[in-house]
């Protein structure tokens, strides 16, 4: 039996996983990535926002819709000739009077490749399973909630919002090429159409999941040992407890309980 | 696209088109060719050198041998012009051609930068068109464009162009087909005309150039960005306002 034995219920453990998910500082990461058929640079920030716990007896905190909120800035190039068609000014002749006709050469119009970069903030929601991990490492236990497994982010409207951003950005870039004018609709379509949903979330899925899929949740951290009473006078020295144990688990009765346990030697 | 190594170099980016494509005379950009007429027999040595720098025009390596001989109707004779590291060049170095004939040249749009045509005698020079020479351009974005004479004779005129927005295939293949009629501006004494135009968005426009003092053709922005303090050297955009 366990000399120290703390339980707190779902809300407390709810109250507990806020503070511990709020003290995450948020997190960054930079790449690059395939978006399609194109290779994009990105760079992205994370922080997450705790969601409903639901406490799962022997071991098991389930946090549903734990929100990941994210910001990317992603860069890609285009080269233009892979998109649209061919284009050459025709001959043109003109009868200049007094001089004769006078004709310029057929003219044809090289693409340019365009640089795109892309802004856009978004979050996904994600339900997560938690395993208690109880570790004594230079002189500290700690206690961490760690993910278990790879959560499947699911994107949805997120793709597709992305994918419009990449539209957004994509026209005022072009319409700065001569003779693109009427082409636009048709590079547009065609850049999103090669990006397609798939590839939106073929990019954000590997970018954002190593946030999720590593996560580790601090939810106790003591050093093994530590006063609890300073001293008074030389024949009244300081009493210092040694945790010689830790443990933690969910427990189900009536409710559900996060406890943690503690042996304790002075 | 056909793409020639040899005349294609460095990045090609979306300003550097734009960039490519400005009106001006002084630097003949990849939609734009400059043409002169040769109206006595003799010996015309010239240059082609990177637009704007005409002044540094001190070799000839180009000929034109114009003969006595006066043809019935005008001859034109297109010259391409090439671009490589060591400079440009151009694919007939020397080309014999009859009293009264015209010579084009051109880049055909695969230039990496804008050229200018520097003949020993004054009065052939794309940068300061004189007699019997001419420029065109192919107007790549919708806007409207007061061009000026960058030499200060005070003539102008305006080109409007409109963007064609083919909604549907058949739209497309009007635009395509209007793209072969040309529009001309003669330049005679000190006048334009016509003044103002009005065409599509990627129709060319032949400014003829019967006598002058020796004038450019120039979109007026680039001289407002050249008199803003610590903005010179910075290409207009070729799309208009």
């Amino acid at each position: 039996m366990s000399e120290i034995i703390a339980a707190i219920d779902e809300g407390g453990a709810n109250d507990l996983l806020d503070t511990a998910i709020g003290t995450l500082p948020p997190q960054s990461s930079s790449g690059s990535g395939n978006l399609g058929p194109f290779v994009a640079s990105y760079g992205v920030t994370a922080t997450l926002v705790n969601g409903d716990v639901d406490l799962r007896a022997p071991d098991i905190i389930r946090i549903k819709d734990l929100r990941l909120n994210w910001t990317l800035n992603l860069s890609f190039g285009i080269d233009l000739s892979s998109i649209l068609p061919d284009f050459c000014i025709p001959q043109v002749c003109v009868d200049i009077p007094c001089v004769g006709r006078v004709c310029t050469p057929r003219i044809c119009i090289d693409w340019p490749t365009i640089t795109v970069p892309v802004s856009f903030s978004d979050f996904v929601k994600v339900t997560g399973d938690f395993k208690l991990d109880i570790s004594l490492s230079g002189g500290v236990w700690k206690v961490q909630a760690v993910i278990v497994g790879v959560p499947n982010l699911q994107f949805g409207a997120t793709s597709a919002l992305l994918l419009a951003a990449i539209g957004a950005a994509v026209t005022p870039i072009l319409l700065a090429i001569p003779f693109i004018g009427p082409f636009l609709a048709l590079a547009v379509d065609g850049i999103l159409l090669v990006i397609g949903i798939a590839g939106v979330t073929g990019f954000l899925g590997p970018i954002l999941t190593p946030f999720i899929s590593g996560l580790k949740i601090p939810i106790y951290e003591q050093p093994q040992q530590f006063v609890v009473l300073p001293a008074e006078s030389a024949v009244d020295p300081q009493v210092t407890i040694q945790l010689d144990q830790i443990g933690a688990e969910v427990r189900s009765s009536d409710e559900d309980e996060l406890v943690l346990l503690a042996d304790i030697s002075a | 696209m056909p793409h020639d190594p040899c005349c294609d170099t460095g990045l090609h980016t979306p300003e550097r088109a734009a960039g490519l494509n400005m009106l001006d005379s002084r630097a003949i950009g990849r939609a734009s060719c400059y043409a002169q007429r040769f109206m006595r027999p003799g010996s015309y040595a010239y240059a082609v050198v990177p637009g704007y720098a005409q002044a540094i025009a001190s070799d000839h390596p180009f000929l034109i041998d114009v003969s006595e001989e006066k043809a019935d109707k005008m001859a034109q004779h297109d010259v391409l012009v090439m671009q490589s590291e060591k400079g440009f060049d151009v694919d007939q170095r020397q080309i014999s051609i009859r009293t009264g004939d015209l010579v084009l040249w051109s880049g055909q749009g695969r230039t990496s930068s804008a050229f200018a045509v520097v003949g020993e005698q004054e009065f052939f020079n794309s940068h300061r068109m004189s007699n019997e020479c001419g420029y065109s351009h192919a107007f790549g974005s919708a806007g409207e464009y007061r061009w000026v004479d960058a030499h200060g004779s005070g003539l102008s005129g305006t080109i409007a162009v409109s963007d064609p927005k083919p909604g549907d295939r058949n739209a497309f293949a009007r635009w395509q087909k209007q793209l072969h009629q040309g529009n001309v501006v003669m330049i005679a004494d000190g006048r334009a005309e016509p003044a103002d135009l009005k065409i599509l968005a990627g129709q060319t426009v032949f400014f003829a150039v019967v006598t002058s003092g020796g004038i450019s053709i120039t979109d007026s922005r680039l001289l407002e960005i050249g008199r803003k303090p610590g903005k010179g050297g910075k290409a207009a955009p070729e799309a208009a306002s």
